[in-house]
């Protein structure tokens, strides 16, 4: 059994709305998120994701219910930057988290601020620039980078402060589809040879196929909670929160309502190609 | 209209160690009512192009004309392109200005010298077309609304002069698949009723599914021009440029490999799915 990091109980974020009345971002979310999971958080916009992402590092504070981290409670104040250090961030514009004029600067900004000794954030930024594939950028100006590097760059930033779980909040919403590929190769890398906890934000399906996990959200709720095959199984609930499965999964619910069964769910692509491939 | 776009070239930073050929040579005729897709790796050249057929960026040769006419010749008023040509700029969101979304929407018609009579249509109009409950949100702050909202106004705002051609860039980016098969249906909706569409997009799936045509730029120049179906089953061309292809595509190409011999034409799960359901049941 793997050690729990994240445990949330009866999480509940709510405002009040221009109409004076309560309305709830978050309603009663329980769930517990183990040591190395790689958890995908699916939703459509305004399912309550990104007001989870920011309960998990504190930037919100839960206003019913709690937030475990590591066993720190996200509500005590003396707290705050142990639960920020443990549990990283990084957002779905790299443009407005590069603070600094020259990437090893920007990489060096959080541990500075952690008050680490200097020789130490040396060699903090050195190991996070070549866990990101950006050795040799350290001289180089943010701004000039590509929308995939310049992400990779925010990553390297996360990674200077050591922590032991990152929430990706839609990081590659902004970038291209070769910007996408490099910085998901580099957070599976991150999950698999550092053994960090993911939890990734998106709405793209597709980038779910290869999580450990996938918590689906709507309206404020977790509504499905699975691995992809058994994710992707529940097509109609899928749908009805708004999200699409990806379109392997979506040729093979076409085929079975004409009477053509591929046996389990296909994940991906190839799992599919390999089912039609023993009919055709 | 059409717009006929002849040898243009449009170069960054001229004369320095950064100099950039952004459009090289560049020649394409756009007919009325065409939905053209542009693709290309980023930095190809797909937004210098698109600016200058919107006549924000001047070509530095050749010669771009709307509706036969030269927009950069010097007696052209460029009034006249901004209603006939609309632009939605990535993440238009980012562009709302005003105090309410009424007057975010009117914004371009105010400009275009409409009275407030006909102002006030031309927002209603915008509304209905992109379903805003006109009523709900005018005298709202458009910084007030939801994301999927927000892209809604820009757009509103953009449609409120009724252009003939609408030039996208990268509509769908950023929403969820609920926002953005609302919005590609309404870009198919105004190119059935006979508005040009060119549209910038790194989304293949929905290029295979709606374009008519696809214009592959590379390195500031036009490297393809064909049907998504002729662009498409080239998967190896696209791929080499570290393009994506559509997702049916990706199938059809797995199978290909294990030898199984599926026409590379079918680009789309829906033509993928009636092939299949005739070879094995047919």
């Amino acid at each position: 059994m793997k050690k729990t990091e994240v445990v949330t109980e009866n999480l509940t974020y709510s405002y009040i709305s221009e109409e004076e009345s309560v309305s709830f971002a978050l309603n009663g979310v329980d769930v517990t998120i183990g040591k190395g999971e790689f958890v995908v958080i699916l939703g459509h916009n305004g399912s309550g994701k990104s007001t989870f992402a920011k309960l998990l590092n504190a930037l919100y504070t839960p206003t019913d219910g709690q937030v475990l981290i590591e066993g720190m409670d996200t509500r005590d104040i003396e707290k705050v930057w142990d639960v920020r250090k443990t549990c990283g961030m990084v957002f779905q514009n790299p443009d407005n988290q590069l603070v600094a004029t020259l990437v090893e600067e920007d990489v060096a900004f959080g541990p500075e601020n952690l008050g680490i000794p200097s020789a130490e954030i040396v060699a903090r930024v050195k190991d996070a620039l070549a866990t990101v594939g950006l050795s040799g950028f350290e001289n180089r100006a943010p701004h000039m980078l590509s929308g995939g590097q310049k992400q990779r760059v925010a990553i390297a930033g996360i990674l200077a402060m050591l922590p032991e779980i990152i929430v990706f909040d839609e990081p590659t919403a902004m970038l291209d589809p070769h910007g996408r590929k490099e910085v998901l190769k580099t957070i599976h890398k991150l999950n698999q040879e550092q053994g960090k906890t993911i939890i990734y934000i998106t709405h793209y399906i597709e980038e779910a196929t290869e999580a450990d996990r996938i918590l689906v959200m709507g309206g404020g709720r977790i509504i499905l909670d699975g691995t992809p095959r058994e994710v992707f199984s529940e097509y109609d609930v899928l749908n009805e929160a708004g999200l699409s499965v990806p379109q392997a999964t979506k040729l093979y619910y076409l085929l079975k309502s004409s009477g053509i069964d591929l046996g389990e769910v296909p994940v991906s692509n190839a799992d599919l190609a390999e089912e039609l491939c023993r009919l055709l | 209209m059409s717009i006929v776009i002849e040898h243009i070239g449009l170069t960054y930073a001229g004369g320095t160690s950064f100099e950039v050929k952004a459009v090289d040579d560049v020649s394409l005729t756009i007919e009325q009512g065409d939905f053209i897709g542009i693709i290309g790796h980023t930095g190809s050249g797909k937004t210098t192009l698109v600016q200058m057929i919107a006549g924000l960026m001047k070509p530095d040769t050749g010669t771009i004309s709307v509706g036969g006419e030269d927009i950069n010749g010097r007696d052209y008023d460029k009034k006249k392109l901004r209603s006939q040509v609309g632009v939605v700029f990535q993440y238009p969101e980012y562009q709302l200005f005003e105090e309410t979304v009424f007057l975010d929407i009117a914004f371009a018609p105010k400009k275009a010298g409409l009275d407030e009579a006909a102002q006030e249509k031309a927002v209603r109009k915008a509304c209905e077309l992109l379903e805003i409950d006109f009523e709900e949100l005018k005298d709202k702050s458009p910084f007030e609304l939801s994301g999927g909202q927000k892209r809604k106004v820009a757009i509103a705002g953009v449609l409120a002069v009724d252009p003939n051609i609408l030039i996208l860039d990268e509509p769908v980016a950023g929403l969820d698949p609920y926002g953005r098969k609302a919005l590609m249906d309404l870009i198919t909706k105004l190119n059935d009723t006979g508005k040009t569409i060119i549209m910038i997009t790194h989304s293949m799936d929905d290029l295979a599914k709606y374009a008519k045509r696809v214009v592959v730029l590379k390195d500031g120049r036009i490297i393809r021009d064909a049907t998504p179906a002729e662009i498409f089953s080239d998967a190896d061309a696209l791929l080499d440029m570290s393009l994506d292809i559509p997702e049916a595509s990706k199938i059809v190409k797995l199978l290909n490999d294990k030898g199984k011999n599926i026409p590379k034409n079918i680009i789309t799960v829906d033509g993928l799915y009636a092939y299949l359901l005739e070879r094995l049941k047919g």
